[in-house]
């Protein structure tokens, strides 16, 4: 079952799925990387496979400091993928803001957006493509034991 | 046209809707057949009964902290009822009490009763978060009811058999115990009823318990059927349980009863019928309409609406 939903509405799509006795797996997108999936579904939660830009599991020296820095933020909020993304967003920015160096105008920003390139950021290394797509690699999890575990 | 659809899992998804509804529903029509008052807190009782069943069941309360207790479902429901009763009782005092005596009660009684759910909702938002909360996935048995073809979550049978029971239960009580005759005695005439030595605050105050408790039942067992607790979740039901009773007859529980099955098997088979969901409110009411064309009292009211 494919399942297009953010994290609420996908905790009470995927626990009715499972209370009705559907023991298919379920897939779903960016929406269901959240943290709050495995806490609120509980054992229901358990098999979901999730593609998605983040691996909270990812443990490059960025993406761990990232998420200790937001759960000493948050009053120890596991951050989700949006929180990762924007994150992420800001490093690109300031890489951007670095190749187009001082003084640089609106035009000048734009034009540096496009050669971003392997900046390593906490969805790993990030490139702007061709037609301005974000590039860098994904991952697919599942959920293992109450965790994001990288599907193999 | 109609193959692949399941009636019998139409119907029961129906039952289950319609159960709810009645639940909810016979709690309002019953404080409106005492006092001829709507009691526009009624869904925010329904929204902290939940909430209670969700606390005493996870042992906290997300905006307070931990709570020196945690109680198995069926514990936590019955008191969370209870609280939820208490509530009511609480609702009658602030709300309607004070102004029982005044000569206009009618819509006074309804504009505090709204400041109260606002009140309430603002409380719950404060304890619990605005954001929706679930109860455990296994707070009920996860396997599901299978009845012929159809399969149904146990929490939604659990909603279409409590309900029942529990309207069985109002029934009877209204219609054989002291407190019952009490409780038609004031809604036929308070003044008689002073007059014959029933205490009228007394019995006004338990009916609101009763209503109070059958309100937050509903609400705990429809946030556990459908998975998701908020703090404005008895926004939507509050102006569906307003037309079923309007439509079952204002007063009358049996007529609270009809009317929730009425609406909820109208929501769930329209869409069976028509492939969407688009024109399900569309159709229930458009008939909840055609019913008061008819039967101007709803299906079983014995007396006319009063003039607003």
């Amino acid at each position: 079952m494919i399942v297009s939903a953010l994290a609420n509405e996908g905790t009470q799509i995927v626990v009715q799925a499972r209370q009705l006795g559907l023991s298919k797996p379920i897939i779903g997108g960016n929406g269901l990387n959240s943290p709050a999936i495995i806490k609120n579904a509980g054992q229901a939660a358990e098999g979901v496979i999730v593609g998605a830009a983040w691996n909270s599991a990812n443990d490059a020296p960025e993406n761990k400091r990232f998420i200790e820095a937001y759960k000493a933020k948050f009053a120890n909020a596991e951050p989700d993928q949006f929180a990762a993304q924007a994150y992420a967003g800001i490093y690109i920015l300031a890489e951007a803001l670095r190749i187009a160096g001082p003084n640089a105008d609106r035009a000048a920003l734009r034009d540096a957006m496009t050669r971003v390139k392997n900046v390593p950021t906490v969805l790993g290394p990030f490139s702007f493509k061709e037609n301005r797509d974000g590039d860098h690699p994904p991952v697919v999890q599942i959920v293992k034991d109450g965790k994001f575990d990288i599907l193999k | 046209m109609f193959a692949g659809v399941d009636w019998s899992q139409q119907l029961l998804n129906g039952l289950f809707a319609g159960s709810a509804y009645a639940l909810f529903a016979v709690g309002y029509t019953l404080i409106f057949g005492v006092l001829d008052i709507l009691n526009l807190a009624h869904h925010s009782i329904y929204m902290l009964g939940a909430f209670f069943a969700l606390a005493l069941v996870t042992g906290s309360v997300r905006g307070l902290g931990a709570l020196p207790l945690t109680l198995p479902f069926w514990a936590a429901l019955l008191a969370a009822m209870i609280l939820a009763g208490l509530v009511g009782v609480l609702l009658d005092r602030i709300a309607f009490a004070p102004l029982r005596r005044r000569p206009d009660t009618h819509f006074a009684g309804m504009i505090s009763s709204i400041a109260m759910a606002i009140i309430f909702e603002a409380l719950a938002i404060r304890a619990f978060g605005a954001a929706p909360s679930q109860f455990p996935f296994d707070a009920v048995p996860v396997t599901p009811v299978a009845i012929g073809t159809a399969i149904l979550p146990f929490s939604w049978a659990l909603v279409i058999v409590a309900s029942l029971i529990l309207v069985v239960a109002l029934t009877v009580l209204l219609r054989y115990s002291r407190l019952g005759r009490a409780i038609r005695a004031v809604a036929e005439n308070p003044k008689a009823a002073r007059l014959l030595g029933i205490d009228v605050e007394r019995t006004i105050g338990l009916s609101f318990f009763i209503s109070a408790a059958l309100g937050g039942v509903a609400g705990i067992l429809y946030g556990l059927a459908v998975n998701r607790l908020d703090p404005l979740m008895g926004r939507p039901v509050e102006l569906k349980g307003l037309a079923v009773i309007i439509v079952g007859g204002m007063g009358s529980v049996p007529g609270a009863v009809l009317g929730g099955y009425i609406l909820g098997l109208t929501e769930v088979l329209s869409i069976a019928l028509t492939r969407t969901s688009a024109y399900r409110d569309a159709i229930a009411f458009v008939l909840l309409f055609l019913i008061l064309v008819v039967r101007p009292r709803g299906l079983l009211g014995t007396r006319s609406v009063r003039e607003a």
